[in-house]
């Protein structure tokens, strides 16, 4: 026996089937990573003015242009810039910042990033339980008032952008009571556990427009799992109501709120983006946002890769855990 | 089961929709602030936010004190190159010029104790004795000549003030001499070594991530678009126990809301450069002064003068009747500030007293755009916010300017790219800029003069070149004001230039922090000093 299965189509199927499909996803995600650099490199070139606008000074003369252009390698062609720059990236080497004093930009990027991980972590570790107990908690009474009410409150919330959520809590928390900072002022590369404190208004501020989708898909499975018919013969064999909702409903719930989770995690990333920049929050984001404005398009190119390849790797895990959930998934790889 | 799921749905709509009015009814009620205030005019700000006064205590040492500025991603130590009001901030407490202006415009000494004319291509300047790097070393002879020659060279945007100046035959005669020769005599030599963009750096310093420098603080850590990182400078030779500070750090926070949230939490002990918007927000809270620097900036509208329509200097001047400067002060403002008459320098010592204020007046305006065959004219302003008012100050425009059948057409660009040459500046139309408390004498070279390096207007006049070159040579005073004021007249009746208003700046300190009188001054060229008088009361 060769361990190969054969598909009814007469197709081999392969021998570690997950395997192979995380290795195909892997080679795309590196083919589309380098699409997205080379479309976010020629973007930029489209905005008026370059970097040596920006650190030139007022009123630079031409020749001083020119030598600082030279400096910067910004009067290069740009097709080989670009190979410079993707040469220099597949060895670990991003370049230098062309506006931020010429620092490193892999280092830098790198610290920012684990400030928005441990951001958006923070809030990913809120989310999923509060989706969870509550989604469950409505699912399992679909119908009822106190579902309304729970569904209501949620669309409500979900409907009130981030920025107005966060304005909202920086007055009421930061600024009157006085409880919690309402600006990220620490050091970047010391990180925000150096000031803890600082991390919870922008926690909270993603917690709660991140909560909205993923217990909506929650309740929705839940409700829908309460009333199919395994649900309904195990109460008739007088299986207690907390086992039917722990051993059948949320079993059987449990694919489309791994989606809803990847979704939350990919909406987290263009949440990030805006909190940080609401609560002056050193991260990818905000760095991104200096980095447009500056036309540092070194560091742009490198948090726009970093951005991607974040947001392929939740898209594999998401596919990946889905996959796990469910064998009839994995029965047709 | 369909229908009552219609009207679940409903009801969750019905109730989503009222938690949305409500979260909408708290955040707009978050955003506002203590009510409008009408208060107007440059004593009414000067006298409600004068600076604290510390009631008899004398300066204490000792302290932190952490700053809450502006900033941006192209934050720069290189005070030749300072781009920013924060890089002025962060520049100017670490690095000390020749000489320095007094609020009155007058010339004082600083790393310089005099210059003098030995004949009018020739000076001497002394240099302050006993002063030292932040290292420790000597301030000599030698670190003036490199400043200078790597300003020159470099064609930093100090070289445009210091064009009179031979550099290869500038040199040092001793530790404490510079010996300074001119190409052609210019007796505002001492200004232009004031500049702000002329400070003093060490022999051969070319790293600025932490520089050597003679202010009052020195660098500790720099991370450009963060924060800078200062300490006490023990070998400072301001006398009298300064700095009082052990500690200065500079947060960029670039959204003004951020900065004053940040100070009223207490995060932050100053936050600098507050709009007049923050005023209703933040002038009841006990715990912060808010303090006005009167007439701070000066904001204006530029016209291209060697283009139709503003090449007719009748445009030009149906132009400035056509806006309404009081309504603009009081809209783009609230008031805060005072009307200007479109000469730079309003209120200096060497400002032409004798100008007679223009007022808005459209039936004139229109009747000059008649004689010149323009009537119902039509033209775009561009420009990107990069300073508060000019977006409530182009709508005022836009609307004053009707009464003068005056169509303005508003060309709104990003932030960024209102000093991006790429993006139109240099080449505009219309357009905005602030002059940072820019005398006169000193805005002339750098944008007034043919050939000057911020083309705005494209001013291009040999008989102001010519007025103004006599005021820069003359060697009398009295002779040297009588050229000024007639450059300042041909400028007023001429220029492509709309100087609406002297707008005043605010910055609000924590109730502890005094000291400030000097932070708090009359802006003047971009000066931005006065850390080293700062100091924290106890108990507070």
């Amino acid at each position: 026996m060769s361990g190969v299965l054969v598909r009814p189509s007469g197709e081999r199927r392969p021998h570690r089937p997950l395997v192979a499909f995380t290795a195909k996803r892997l080679a795309a995600s590196v083919a589309l990573l380098l699409v997205v650099s080379a479309v976010t490199f020629f973007a930029v070139q489209l905005l008026p003015g370059d970097a040596a606008d920006a650190v030139a000074g007022r009123s630079p003369s031409p020749a001083r242009l020119a030598a600082i252009r030279n400096e910067l390698g910004l009067d290069k062609p740009l097709l080989q810039r670009y190979v410079d720059w993707v040469g220099g990236a597949a060895h670990g080497d991003f370049g230098r910042s062309l506006t931020s004093m010429r620092v490193e930009v892999g280092p830098m990027v790198a610290q920012r990033l684990r400030n928005s991980l441990e951001l958006a972590g923070l809030a990913l570790l809120l989310i999923v339980p509060l989706a969870l107990m509550i989604g469950v908690a409505a699912g399992t009474r679909a119908g009822r008032k106190s579902d309304h009410a729970i569904s209501a409150s949620v669309l409500g919330l979900a409907s009130v952008p981030d920025f107005a959520i966060g304005a909202l809590l920086t007055y009421g928390f930061g600024v009157q009571l006085g409880w919690f900072p309402p600006v990220a002022i620490f050091d970047a590369d010391k990180g925000p556990f150096s000031h803890p404190s600082v991390l919870v208004l922008p926690v909270a501020t993603l917690t709660l427009t991140g909560i909205g989708y993923g217990t909506r898909i929650v309740r929705a499975s839940v409700a829908e799992a309460m009333q199919s018919d395994y649900a309904v013969m195990a109460r008739l064999n007088g299986i207690p109501e907390r086992v039917v909702v722990r051993r059948y409903a949320l079993r059987n719930a449990l694919a489309p709120c791994l989606q809803a989770l990847g979704i939350t995690c990919l909406t987290l990333i263009g949440g990030v983006v805006v909190v940080e920049v609401l609560f002056n929050y050193p991260g990818v984001g905000q760095l991104a946002l200096d980095a447009t404005l500056g036309r540092d398009f070194t560091t742009l190119l490198a948090v726009t890769i970093v951005i991607a390849a974040v947001y392929l790797l939740i898209n594999l895990l998401t596919d990946l855990a889905i996959m796990l959930a469910s064998p009839k998934l994995r029965s047709e790889l | 089961m369909r229908e009552s799921s219609a009207v679940s749905t409903v009801r969750h709509l019905r109730a989503a929709t009222l938690v949305c009015l409500c979260g909408l009814i708290l955040t707009l009620a978050a955003c506002g602030g203590g009510g409008s205030d009408k208060k107007t005019g440059p004593k009414a700000a000067a006298a409600e936010f004068a600076p604290p006064k510390a009631d008899g205590a004398k300066p204490v040492p000792g302290g932190s004190l952490s700053v809450a500025v502006r900033g941006g991603p192209a934050d720069s130590m290189d005070p030749a190159v300072a781009n920013s009001t924060s890089d002025y901030f962060r520049t100017q407490a670490v690095f000390d010029r020749l000489f320095q202006f007094g609020t009155d415009g007058s010339v004082q000494p600083m790393l310089a104790e005099s210059i003098k004319d030995d004949d009018p291509l020739h000076w001497t300047l002394k240099l302050r004795p006993g002063v030292k790097w932040q290292s420790g070393a000597a301030f000599t002879a030698d670190d003036v000549v490199y400043s200078l020659r790597r300003i020159i060279k470099g064609q930093l945007v100090g070289s445009i003030g210091l064009s009179a100046v031979d550099i290869a035959k500038t040199k040092k005669v001793d530790d404490l001499t510079v010996s300074i020769v001119l190409k052609h005599p210019d007796y505002t030599i001492d200004q232009r070594l004031a500049d702000v963009y002329v400070a003093i750096v060490r022999d051969g310093e070319k790293d600025f991530k932490k520089p050597d420098g003679t202010g009052p603080f020195m660098v500790k850590s720099f991370v450009p678009g963060e924060r800078a990182v200062m300490t006490r400078n023990p070998h400072y030779w301001g006398g009298g126990g300064k700095p009082y500070l052990q500690g200065l750090t500079f947060v960029n926070l670039p959204d003004e809301q951020a900065r004053v949230n940040a100070l009223r939490s207490g995060q932050v002990d100053l936050a600098m450069t507050l709009p007049p918007s923050m005023v209703p927000v933040t002038r009841n809270d006990p715990k912060i002064n808010l303090v006005a620097q009167p007439g701070l900036d000066a904001p204006y509208i530029y016209l291209r003068m060697d283009t139709a329509p503003f090449k007719d200097n009748r445009v030009r001047t149906a132009m400035k009747l056509a806006l309404d400067r009081e309504r603009c002060l009081k809209v783009a403002w609230l008031g805060y500030g005072q009307v200007a008459n479109d000469v730079f320098g309003l209120g200096l010592a060497d400002y032409d007293k004798s100008l007679p204020q223009r007022k808005y007046d459209p039936a004139k305006a229109k009747q000059l755009l008649k004689e010149a065959g323009v009537s119902n004219l039509k033209v775009t302003l561009s420009y990107g916010p990069s300073n508060p008012g000019m977006t409530e100050c182009g709508q005022v425009f836009q609307q004053s300017a009707k009464a003068a059948g005056i169509t303005i057409k508003i060309h709104r660009l990003p932030e960024t790219d209102n000093y991006n040459p790429e993006a139109g500046f240099g080449s505009r139309q219309m357009g905005f800029d602030t002059s940072q408390g820019g005398s006169f004498s000193w805005v002339a070279p750098l944008g007034l003069l043919t050939g000057a390096p911020i083309q705005e207007s494209h001013q291009a006049s040999p008989e102001f070149d010519r007025l103004f070159r006599n005021y820069e040579q003359s060697r009398d005073s009295a002779e040297r004001q009588k050229w000024l004021n007639a450059a300042q007249q041909w400028f007023w009746n001429n220029s492509g230039y709309i100087i609406w208003g002297y707008v005043d700046q605010f910055f609000g300190a924590r109730k502890s922090v005094v000291g400030l009188d000097k932070l708090a001054r009359r802006l003047l060229n971009s000066q931005l000093n006065g850390f080293e008088d700062v100091w924290v009361k106890k108990g507070q």
